[in-house]
């Protein structure tokens, strides 16, 4: 009996039209009789691995409307920056090659929900549904810096986002704001060399 | 067979575990260099004869007399401002957050007269070239052969500071030498420049010991932990560059869609919105409509190492509201919250986000 493996193995030489004619007969009887291995995900994954841009989502609006559903519900994500308190392993948020492509930044966003936390996204108490007053958050907000930026005390902000207070999701709105404040407002000396550069390499703009 | 199962393999767990699809230089199949533009004898002027060359290494290793350098903080901008537009090079450089974000790319810079001009070809992600000559810039997008075109603040490249925010720079900040180290294969002198307060970032400096051009930045937040870090990995300061060659690779535009500038910036005021007391260290720069948001007011603030960008926008009628928020990456952080029910408010900069609270909070409305 085929294993697992010989039987993926089996379906991504056909993708690739690798396959003899006995073997291909054996895949396409795999492809009826296996539903768990599913040919159409060989094909997608094909297709990116060949062409980034068609990893590319048509609907950007309701997938952002779910990553952000899904980081406010997923307390095991806040749980893992509570109990760790530190920084997540890099691996999980170095950038692919494909990083424009939105659909992947928004996956990146969702599964790693721990880095994100921890990286620190900002974010604010909100009471009823109006921001604190100035008083409170001259006072609370260096707090929350502090917890996002030395990452030493995770408990607010790990609270913070298991009770909905909202990050901000890197969308093509904050995008075009951040473009502008690049485009006008680098006014750093030190932007230059380095800044412009900087901007030039890191941007990843929304094709 | 089994090599292409294994990219497959690979690509299906690091896209569940990580939520990251890692390319296996999917484009290079399209393009064998990823930069299809990229032709050396374009860019590079003759070369220089070996004597010559020799001459310039020559040069570049004498010995910098370390009572000729800055004491001061505006006496090293001074210097990194002055070195970017009188040095040509070509280099590779690499941007890194504390989040282990990385990104690279190939650049080339050429100085004639008054006029520089760059080319950054990005290592990272899709394939593109971004040219910036003044405050030019074009953007060649090799999968979707279009070019973007946009001009950059002239002021935010080479920003003249006003002589009093000028002389303001030594009340905020300090610099501190820190001895010579090697970078990108150059001796590099290596500055601190700390903050005097918690409203900003400090930043550790490595400035080619002769030229004084800037080889690695760090953005070091209060507790000594590195945000972000830009570095050559390897730079040339000798080989020649050719301006002119670059200019024409940046105007040959042939085959590409042009997307031009958005319709041009309109002045603006800070209209009804304004802050009510000054945040200490930074000044006004100024206030525009950017061009693609003709809803929204920008009120940039800089305190002459780095800046905050202020942008209120007009909902539309029956617009659904933003969720208060807030955003990180590397130095950059943004929050955002509604200002009434019909204003929204977004402040963005390379500052800790207590500091772009205190920009909220002392936004007022003016009554007329």
């Amino acid at each position: 009996m085929q294993t697992l493996t010989n039987k993926h193995e089996l379906l991504s030489a056909l993708v690739d039209g690798e396959l003899g004619s006995d073997e291909i007969e054996q895949a396409l009887a795999l492809c009826a009789d296996d539903k768990h291995l599913c040919w159409h995900t060989y094909q997608v994954i094909g297709d990116v691995l060949r062409q980034p841009a068609l990893a590319r989502s048509s609907d950007t609006a309701k997938l952002i409307e779910g990553v952000r559903s899904a980081v406010k519900e997923d307390h095991f994500g806040a749980q893992m920056a509570l109990e760790e308190g530190v920084s997540p392993p890099p691996r999980l948020v170095v950038p692919a090659a494909n990083d424009s492509a939105f659909r992947w930044k928004m996956l990146a966003g969702f599964a790693s929900l721990a880095a994100v936390v921890a990286i620190g996204w900002n974010s604010f108490n909100e009471s009823s549904g109006a921001f604190m007053s100035g008083a409170q958050l001259a006072s609370a907000m260096p707090q929350a810096a502090s917890v996002v930026d030395a990452g030493n005390t995770p408990n607010n902000f790990a609270l913070q986002a298991s009770e909905g207070n909202q990050v901000m999701i890197r969308d093509p709105r904050l995008d075009e704001l951040l473009a502008a404040h690049k485009q006008f407002g680098g006014a750093s000396a030190l932007q230059m060399p380095a800044g412009f550069l900087r901007n030039a390499t890191f941007e990843t703009p929304q094709q | 067979m089994t090599k292409t199962y294994r990219m497959r393999v690979l690509a299906l767990v690091l896209a569940t575990a990580a939520g990251l699809c890692v390319s296996f230089s999917g484009a290079a199949e399209t393009h064998a260099t990823g930069f299809p533009k990229l032709e050396a004898e374009v860019l590079h002027a003759p070369k220089a004869s070996p004597k010559a060359r020799k001459q310039s290494v020559d040069q570049a290793s004498t010995s910098v007399n370390d009572a000729m350098l800055p004491m001061d903080v505006t006496g090293w901008v001074a210097r990194l401002r002055n070195a970017a537009q009188q040095q040509n090079y070509t280099g590779t450089l690499i941007v890194m957050t504390d989040a282990g974000h990385v990104a690279g790319s190939r650049v080339w810079h050429a100085c004639q007269e008054n006029q520089q001009i760059e080319r950054v070809d990005v290592l990272d992600g899709p394939a593109k070239t971004v040219f910036r000559r003044g405050a030019e810039m074009r953007t060649f997008l090799y999968a979707s052969r279009t070019v973007q075109e946009a001009s950059v603040n002239a002021s935010s490249v080479f920003p003249k500071l006003p002589p009093a925010q000028a002389d303001r720079l030594d009340a905020i900040y300090s610099a501190h030498r820190k001895g010579v180290e090697r970078v990108a294969g150059h001796e590099a002198d290596v500055i601190w420049l700390v903050p005097k307060d918690g409203l900003r970032f400090g930043y550790r400096i490595w400035s080619e010991r002769k030229s004084g051009l800037v080889l690695r930045v760090q953005t070091v937040q209060g507790d000594g932990r590195i945000l972000e870090q830009a570095s050559f990995l390897q730079i040339d300061l000798t080989t020649p560059v050719s301006f002119e060659g670059m200019s024409a690779a940046m105007d040959d535009v042939a085959g590409y869609e042009v997307v031009p500038a958005t319709p041009q910036d309109g002045e603006a005021t800070a209209g009804a919105w304004r802050l009510s007391s000054e945040v200490p260290g930074f000044a006004l720069q100024g206030c525009r409509t950017p061009g693609t948001r003709a809803n929204t007011v920008q009120c940039n603030y800089a305190d002459g190492l780095t800046s905050v960008s202020v942008f209120v926008e007009s909902l539309a009628e029956g617009a659904a509201p933003h969720a208060a928020a807030g955003w990180a990456a590397g130095a950059t952080r943004a929050i955002a919250k509604p200002l009434n029910a019909r204003t929204w408010l977004t402040v963005v900069g390379e500052v800790p986000a207590a500091t772009l609270v205190i920009f909220a909070d002392r936004l007022v409305r003016v009554e007329r």
